[in-house]
Formats: C-alpha cells, sequence, structure tokens
C-alpha cells in the first residue's frame, strides 16, 4: 500500500497535468481530508504573484555588483581577478558607460568608426538594444538598421583613406540575414513588410559596392571583390525569395534574379529550388 | 514582466555561446534568468534582499558559466541557493527572521479587503513562518514550478527524502494557516 508522501506527491503531479481536484481525490477517499488541506496549500503557493522585476533593476543590480563589490565577491577576488575575464571585462565596461557616462556618451559615439576610441561604446550600446529589444519585429528593425551603419561604417573608413574593411561588410551582411531569420517568427504581414526592407537594404549596399569598385584601385576592387560577389549572389538569393513569397523584388538596374550563367548551372545542377521560407533561409549564401 | 521570452531552443543557443564567453549571449541569458531569479529570492529572503541577492547570482553566472555543465536550470539554482548560504553565513542572521518581519509590516500596512490579497499574504505570512529547509523546498517545488527530478540535482536528495520533504513542508504551512484544528 502506498504511503501519504507518495499519494500526495501523484495527486501533485496530476494536478500540474491538469486533472481537477475532485477527480484526484475521488481516488483516495481514505485521505481525502488531509490530502485536500495540503494540495490547497500548494496551489495557494503556486498562485503567489510575481516580483516584477524591471529594466532598470537588473542594470542596477548588475552595476552594484561592478561598482560596489559585495562582500561574496570581495573574498573572491583573491582567487579570481575581478577583470580577468575579457566577457566580464566587456560587459564591465559597457555598464559602467551606460550608468557614469551615460546615453549622452553613448550619443556621441554614433559616428565612431573602428579604431576610434569611441567605436566599442556604440557597439556595445547596439548590443544593450538588441538584449532590451521587446519582440522579433523590434529586432529585426534594429538588425537592419546596425546593418546599414557598418556599410556607412565601410563607406567613412574607405573615405578616409583606410582601404576596404571586409570585416564591417561581412557584418553588414550578417546583420541582414539575422534581420531575415527574425523575420520568420512574425506574421505574414509584417513577415512581407521586412522581407521588402531587407530586399531594398540588398539592393540599395549592392550598388554601392559596385560604385566603390568603379572608383577603387586595382588592389582594393581585389578586396571589395570577394564580398561583392557575395553580395551579388545574396541579392540575387533575395530577389528569387520574394518572388517565391509573392512579393514585388525592388527594381535595381536588372540586378535581380539569377544572372544567365546561374541560371544555366542551376539548370545543369538540377536542383529543387526551395519551397518554403525556412528552406529558404538554409540557403542563403553566405 | 518577462524580460526575455526566449524558447528552450533559443535558450540552449545562447547558453552555447555565453561558455565561450559571447558577451551578448551571456547577457541575454541573464536577463532572461533575471525574473525567475529575483522570484525565488523574493520567497526564500524577502524583497528587501532579494535584489542583491539576485544581482550576486547574476555577476555568479557571469564568471563561472565558462565551466558550466549539465543542465542550467539545476546549476542556477544551486548558485542561488549557495548565495543565501553565503549571506546567512556571513551575517549570522536567520532569513525567515527578516522575512516575517517584511511580510508582517506589509500585512499591517497594505491591508486590503480583496479576498485573493488576502489569502497571498496569508501564504506568505505562513511562509515566512516555517523552517527554512521547508521553504526552500516550497520555493523549489510550487513557487519556481520545479519537479521532483530536478530538485533532487539541485539538493542533492533522493527522491524518497523529497516526498517525504514535500509533505512535512506542506503540512508545516498548513499548521501555519490553521492552527489547532482551525477550519482552512
Amino acid at each position: 500500500m502506498k504511503n501519504i508522501e507518495t499519494i500526495l506527491d501523484e495527486c501533485i503531479d496530476q494536478l500540474r497535468a491538469g486533472s481537477r481536484m475532485d477527480e484526484v481525490l475521488k481516488k483516495h477517499p481514505d485521505v481525502e481530508d488531509e490530502l485536500r488541506s495540503l494540495l490547497g496549500v500548494s496551489q495557494g503557493l503556486q498562485a503567489l504573484p510575481d516580483p516584477t522585476p524591471s529594466v532598470e533593476c537588473l542594470m542596477r543590480a548588475m552595476s552594484q555588483q561592478i561598482t560596489q563589490p559585495a562582500r561574496v565577491q570581495e573574498r573572491r577576488q583573491a582567487k579570481i581577478p575581478f577583470f580577468s575575464r575579457p566577457a566580464l571585462l566587456r560587459f564591465a565596461a559597457g555598464i559602467t558607460v551606460f550608468f557614469f557616462l551615460g546615453w549622452s556618451t553613448v550619443a556621441a559615439s554614433s559616428d565612431a568608426v573602428p579604431g576610434n576610441f569611441m567605436y566599442p561604446v556604440k557597439r556595445f550600446a547596439e548590443k544593450m538594444h538588441l538584449i532590451f529589444s521587446v519582440n522579433d519585429k523590434d529586432e529585426a528593425e534594429l538588425r537592419i538598421t546596425f546593418s546599414e551603419r557598418r556599410l556607412a561604417e565601410a563607406l567613412k573608413t574607405y573615405q578616409q583613406g583606410g582601404g576596404i574593411n571586409d570585416g564591417l561588410l561581412r557584418q553588414m551582411l550578417e546583420e541582414s540575414k539575422q534581420a531575415l531569420n527574425q523575420a520568420l517568427a512574425l506574421s505574414p504581414e509584417e513577415r512581407s513588410y521586412l522581407l521588402s526592407r531587407v530586399g531594398y537594404l540588398t539592393a540599395h549596399q549592392q550598388n554601392v559596392l559596385e560604385a566603390v569598385k568603379r572608383t577603387a584601385d586595382p588592389k582594393e576592387q581585389a578586396d571589395l571583390e570577394p564580398i561583392s560577389e557575395l553580395s551579388g549572389r545574396r541579392m540575387q538569393w533575395m530577389g528569387q525569395m520574394m518572388k517565391d513569397e509573392k512579393m514585388t523584388p525592388p527594381s535595381c538596374s536588372g540586378c535581380w534574379g539569377a544572372s544567365p550563367e546561374a541560371q544555366q548551372n542551376d539548370e545543369n545542377k538540377n536542383t529543387e529550388p526551395p519551397k518554403t521560407i525556412e528552406q529558404w533561409m538554409d540557403s542563403c549564401p553566405m | 514582466m518577462e524580460m526575455s521570452d526566449a524558447n528552450q531552443e533559443t535558450l540552449d543557443k545562447w547558453l552555447k555561446s555565453a561558455r565561450r564567453m559571447d558577451s551578448q549571449a551571456l547577457s541575454k541569458l541573464c536577463a532572461h534568468y533575471y525574473p525567475k531569479i529575483l522570484r525565488f529570492m523574493r520567497y526564500r529572503v524577502g524583497s528587501n534582499l532579494a535584489e542583491d541577492l539576485t544581482g550576486e547570482v547574476i555577476v555568479k553566472i557571469m564568471r563561472s558559466i565558462e565551466n558550466q555543465s549539465g543542465r542550467f536550470e539545476p546549476w542556477l539554482y544551486r548558485m542561488a541557493r549557495n548565495v543565501i548560504i553565503d549571506h546567512v553565513r556571513y551575517r549570522s542572521v536567520r532569513p525567515e527572521t527578516e522575512l516575517s518581519e517584511e511580510m508582517s509590516n506589509n500585512l499591517i500596512n497594505e491591508k486590503s479587503p480583496d479576498t485573493a490579497v488576502s489569502h497571498h499574504m496569508d501564504i506568505q505570512t505562513a511562509l515566512g513562518q516555517v523552517s527554512d529547509e521547508h521553504r526552500e523546498f516550497l520555493s523549489l517545488k510550487f513557487i519556481q514550478g520545479l519537479d521532483n527530478h530536478e530538485i533532487s540535482e539541485i539538493t542533492g536528495q533522493n527522491l524518497n527524502a523529497i516526498r517525504a520533504m514535500q509533505f512535512r513542508a506542506l503540512k508545516a504551512m498548513r499548521d501555519v494557516l490553521a492552527p489547532e484544528g482551525v477550519e482552512t
């Protein structure tokens, strides 16, 4: 015969699985009263309200730990230096920037490019924006903005004589891919809107890259070629995907759709085109 | 307020990246679990201390995530539990004393005619009056919604001991809520 502890545990599991209290108690008439009172307490505990944490609360907790290390941290400092880990250092630096230099510093960093001492502040502010983005649409919009920024930074670096920064350009492509990834989770209307935005963004970026290539010296052209080629393939891929989604790709000097050579290659490969947007994402050129 | 509504797949992805000290994934992970830890702390040590101790847990996560292995949530709660133990040792103060005082104040200052609110306060007050061991179990099982296997991973007790603890802890709560034959 089962003891009361086991019966109680089974009853709790059944209630959690969605059974009604009366149904659960009916199986144990001998201990019904005892069970009813204990299960009542358990349900009261489950119904206790959540405390209401806020972003400020989280940030304050973190900044307090960093600026006023508590006793536990002090004891541990002897073993592990506080700023010994790169991620912690970056995190601490960011939090410190937010709270002690304020948002004005972040705003002042908006024109920063790699090599500028404000650039890490700018990138950290972007990360914080992403962390506290409220939903997938918000995150997708941010990714699009960041993709535009990476291109602007690459252009500014180029105009200042810094050459082609392929790292920034690859980040530009990565951000727009992330925006597409976020778009997958959205409703059809929102998804179409975001796909359209990424489509126009991709076309714009390809046009800019082609324009830069025309004015660049041979070495810079060689540096730019792999990115430009990747961006071109991405744009063709975007164009096909948008047609598949029954959307109108933005016109872009006839640059949408696969080139005759690419079409010939595709025919030779005899591959099935992707049927869903998820399949499209899997085939995204990177 | 849920700071993050990530599904398990996303959480696993963040965890994997956070273990490689990816600061963005680590930040997202902390932001996601912050409300859960705060809730655990809120009903273990009271709201005055909950935010401070939750902050300590966050820093501990940041420091030790690199070496984290196995299931994340039990690891997280073990860490939260250790922070409370450290706190009790450091202050040499029983946490239930602070909790009971705070909850009594709540009852004096925030009496409400609303039955549900009064019931919540009764439950909170009773929770402040049971032993720390019982409160820990009740928090993990009913407030955090963990199952017996997860609690076993956190506390190191076997499943039989956990069932027995569950019975004793609920009985203790019931006795505080309705002592000496008073109907609940």
